[in-house]
């Protein structure tokens, strides 16, 4: 295990599953129920024989009481397509607590509990409006890979983000779980569109730093933008920090708006949260992990 | 509007100050941060939501500007004027008494300083404005009246010269009301260093007192002692602080050429008097010094009482007859009196052939006067020296008797005398106690009785004062009457007990000072503002007065007899009438009203109320009302106002 996560977290994440209720009709096969019949061992229902169907098919005892052939059909099992979008740019390496490693935490839990309920799952890191993508796992004995991954991802540069996701190729109803701060001057509205446009069930999930919450400073500053360096002084009296909390609480209702709006999930986690803490409280109150 | 003072305008330099330390206050800590697109939106929120945000955030810079400006304002004491409204009559009494002389600051007097006051309240009065100027001392001078011309009215306020009377402003009560009562609302400002009494007047005071160092010369006084001339100098200290000053002793002769004699030094407690003595060889003094003058050589807040003179008199011995048939006490008495020279006559036909033949009596009788003493001491006392060119009497004694015709020159005093022209008998009393009053010369024996077997009684001449009084009548006058110093005793000292008594040669003391001192004026020693009667004779030529500056003023001998003469300039005054050929001097001296002026009762205790709980006086706004009280309350408000912004903003 790397110094990001421990082995024990992941032992408690054994008994976590992702509780987002799509149908899939589309995958390999795989351990999730699809509207599709298949070859499970999980009865469906019964149809008369047509030419052309398998006769291993025929259930033989039903033939015997009816005369007639008909076909016994089975739930077809497919597996889901998780795709993590991680915001690798350089505000998501801020904060005395990095909200970067909050993330990376999440993503690999994220990605733990999906290769556990055999499904696939893709880490595509964003930044500067392009993707950086790692090859879709599935099955545990890929975590290992994946997390090495995960451990060589850098933060650095603009966000971007509808033009990073607009360049990710998707297929039918998937899962999208996007990590990031949102703190992207073009915003996400697009960036939603195109996933919702594209039958994904979209998971949205803020990490900000404390220091963005609970900003304390005092004094004239100049404000540098740690993406694009650019500056703004602004004299941080008692009411500069009311108006910029209440800014910033009025920016976040602004996403739970478009996440309402495109029936997205949205989540909001401070980088110095307890990770056991969101995985086992706040991701469960909110129905994310059953 | 005006300012009192332009220094504290240097502090402007501590407004820049403040902006180059805003300035570098201002300087903006570096500070990274993930992203400043909401704290672009907070500048803009902040922008957008108040348009004086700019000027918000730089409030705190204003306000201490503002803070200085207003406390460099109120350092330079602004005012406005108020008066320039409605006509008013306004009334102004300006104190030209002595203390007012004194250094109000190290270049202005408190004259100097209160006429300024006065002009400044004139150009601070509304046109039109009825104006009356009204100076005060011993008295009031109406300087301008009824006048709406304000430049007039400062030209007359300039005008008013420091006086060395001594008084106050009670003085000008009486013509400020008749100016008062032309006008219901008349407006009185009394400009004064020294408090008194206004009444029930409405009036404003201004006060002028000056607590500064202030030493006084308060007399100088001499006396002979053989061969040594022993002059006493009386310095007084009214600071607070212990002072150390050298005195100059001056001589100065009939030309008013003064000689340095001696330098002595006085060390003097606040609030108390030292002496300083001199001892001087007499023989060694210049022969026509006639004055002497001490003065202290620094000059104090209070120059006028810095010097004071005294006359000093030639060694001179009086001559008296005394023309009776026995009288062994005023004999006795006159006999044991220093400076004296006593004849004695029983033949009263002496006196008349002699007043004939307006010759000496003496000279031409010389046998028949019987010399009984000869003192050729000085007495210590300051004699006029008269009769120094004529050699009859200083003074005749006729004691129950008088010749028909009385002698041209001389004084005289009439003991047991029925009737003589200058007077008249009203009758005689038997068995009475009579009474010694107070006068010049029962000098601490006023209040004693003399019992009496038989007395005359006088009605007292207009010209005389009763010393013994017998009820409604007097039994004894003084006085002087057509150049000659006159004395009356109503009774025969063998028909009373008064020869017995102590009283007796202190009496006869005090009637030969007074008879035997010149009798061209009623004392030698004046202060500024006194009147002093004069008594040239009828008979002489014009007299003269010889001022202190040099300057003469002469007066006819019918003018000159029992006229007042007021004396204001401190200094050596020499009068002088030519008299049957022969030149009659008398050199007297005005000194400063030490006592009244050297220290006054200050004018700010008539701005508190009384003990019957009647408010002071108002204070004299000159004109004008000063802002920099109301400006102090301006900056603590705008303090207050900065803390609140400071506390709102962090």
């Amino acid at each position: 295990m790397s110094e990001l996560f421990d082995a024990g977290f992941f032992a408690r994440l054994n008994r976590l599953k992702m509780a987002m209720y799509i149908r899939l009709d589309k995958g390999m096969s795989g351990g999730r129920k699809s509207s599709a019949k298949g070859s499970s061992v999980e009865f469906s229902d019964f149809r008369e024989y047509l030419p052309g169907d398998d006769i291993r098919r025929i259930d033989w005892n039903v033939y015997g009481r009816l005369d007639k052939l008909y076909i016994k059909q089975f739930m077809e099992e497919k597996e889901a397509f998780y795709h993590v979008f991680l915001d690798s740019s350089g505000s998501m390496d801020f904060g005395e607590e990095k909200k970067s490693v909050m993330a990376l935490r999440l993503a690999a839990a994220f990605a733990w509990v999906v290769l556990k309920q055999l499904d696939r799952v893709e880490i595509l890191t964003f930044r500067e409006g392009r993707l950086g993508k790692t090859s879709p796992v599935t099955g545990r004995n890929s975590f290992q890979r994946l997390l090495h991954e995960l451990e060589q991802v850098s933060f650095g540069g603009s966000t971007r983000l509808n033009e990073a996701v607009r360049r990710c190729s998707l297929n039918g109803r998937e899962i999208s779980i996007l990590i990031s701060d949102f703190l992207d001057p073009e915003g996400i509205d697009e960036a939603i569109r195109y996933l919702t446009f594209k039958r994904q069930e979209i998971l949205l999930i803020q990490v900000l730093a404390r220091e963005e919450v609970e900003f304390d400073e005092e004094g004239t500053l100049a404000l540098e933008d740690v993406e694009s360096g650019e500056q703004v002084r602004v004299t941080m009296t008692r009411q500069t920090i009311k108006v910029y909390q209440d800014t910033l609480e009025a920016y976040n209702q602004n996403l739970q708006r478009i996440a309402k709006r495109y029936g997205c999930a949205y989540l909001q986690v401070v980088s110095d949260e307890d990770l056991e803490k969101v995985i086992f409280q706040t991701l469960k109150q909110k129905g994310i992990f059953g | 509007m005006g300012v009192l003072s332009f220094w504290p305008l240097a502090l402007l330099v501590l407004v820049p100050v403040i902006i180059v330390l805003y300035i570098l206050k201002q300087e903006a800590k570096p500070h990274s941060f993930s992203s400043v697109m909401l704290w672009k939106e907070v500048y803009r929120n902040i922008e957008a939501t108040k348009p004086w945000e700019k000027l918000k955030r730089n409030l705190l810079l204003f306000l201490q500007v503002l803070t200085v400006l207003l406390f460099i304002l109120a350092l330079m004491g602004p005012w406005i004027r108020t008066l320039g409204g409605g006509k008013q009559q306004v009334i102004m009494v300006l104190d030209n008494s002595a203390s007012m002389d004194t250094l109000f600051t190290d270049s202005k007097t408190r004259l100097e300083a209160a006429k300024e006051a006065a002009c400044d309240y004139v150009d601070g009065l509304g046109a039109g404005s009825v104006l009356y100027v009204i100076s005060g001392n011993q008295q009031a001078v109406l300087e301008l009246s009824n006048s709406t011309d304000k430049l007039e009215a400062k030209n007359r306020i300039r005008g008013i010269r420091q006086t060395s009377l001594a008084g106050n402003l009670s003085c000008s009560l009486g013509l400020v009301q008749s100016c008062a009562s032309q006008s219901e609302e008349a407006e009185i400002l009394f400009f004064t260093d020294t408090a008194f009494d206004m009444g029930n007047m409405k009036a404003s005071v201004k006060s002028f007192y000056s607590d500064r160092e202030n030493l006084s010369v308060d007399t100088v006084s001499y006396a002979r002692r053989g061969e040594k001339l022993l002059v006493l100098v009386q310095v007084t200290n009214h600071s607070d602080g212990k002072l150390n000053r050298e005195i100059n002793l001056y001589g100065s002769d009939e030309s008013g050429k003064e000689t340095l004699l001696d330098i002595g030094s006085v060390e003097v407690a606040g609030k108390d008097s030292q002496p300083v003595y001199f001892e001087l060889d007499a023989s060694g003094l210049s022969a026509g010094i006639q004055a002497l003058r001490a003065e202290l050589n620094e000059k104090d807040a209070l120059a006028g009482d810095n010097q004071a003179w005294c006359v000093l008199d030639e060694v001179k011995t009086s001559r008296v007859l005394l023309v009776t048939k026995s009288n062994l006490f005023v004999e006795k008495a006159f006999t044991n009196l220093a400076g004296i020279e006593l004849y004695r006559t029983a033949d009263v036909s002496l006196v008349e052939e002699a007043a004939k033949e307006q010759t000496d009596v003496t000279g031409r009788s010389g046998e028949s006067a019987e010399t009984l003493r000869t003192d050729g001491s000085g007495n210590g006392q300051a004699v006029e020296n008269g009769r120094k060119n004529s050699s009859g009497y200083d003074l005749y004694i006729f004691d129950g008797m008088v010749p028909e015709k009385l002698p041209s020159a001389g004084n005289f005093l009439f003991v047991n005398c029925e009737y003589v022209d200058y007077f008249e008998n009203c009758g005689k009393v038997q068995g009475k106690i009579l009474k010694l009053v107070d006068s010049e010369v029962t000098s601490y024996i006023a209040g004693g009785k003399i019992g009496v077997n038989e007395a005359r009684i006088y009605h007292t001449p207009v010209w005389g004062a009763s010393y013994v009084s017998a009820g409604e009548e007097s039994a004894g006058f003084y006085g002087i009457y057509d150049g000659h110093k006159i004395g009356v005793l109503g009774f025969d000292l063998h028909q009373t007990d008064f020869g017995l008594q102590a009283e007796f040669p202190v009496l006869i003391s005090g009637l030969s000072q007074y008879l035997l001192e010149g009798s061209l004026t009623d004392r030698s020693a004046y202060v500024a503002g006194d009147s002093i009667l004069l008594h040239g004779s009828t008979r002489g030529g014009e007299l003269t007065l010889k001022l202190p500056d040099g300057a003469v003023r002469k007066m006819d001998a019918s003018e000159a007899s029992g006229a007042y003469l007021e004396v204001a300039v401190p200094g050596v005054y020499q009068v002088s009438q030519e008299l049957e050929g022969a030149v009659k001097e008398q050199n007297f001296t005005v000194g400063f009203p030490v006592v009244l002026e050297s220290e006054v009762e200050s004018a700010d205790v008539m701005f508190r109320a009384d003990s019957d709980g009647n408010p002071g006086a108002m204070e004299v706004r000159t004109g004008a009302v000063e802002l920099r009280n109301v400006l102090i309350i301006l900056l603590l408000l705008l303090l207050a106002g900065e803390w609140i912004v400071y506390v709102k903003l962090q």
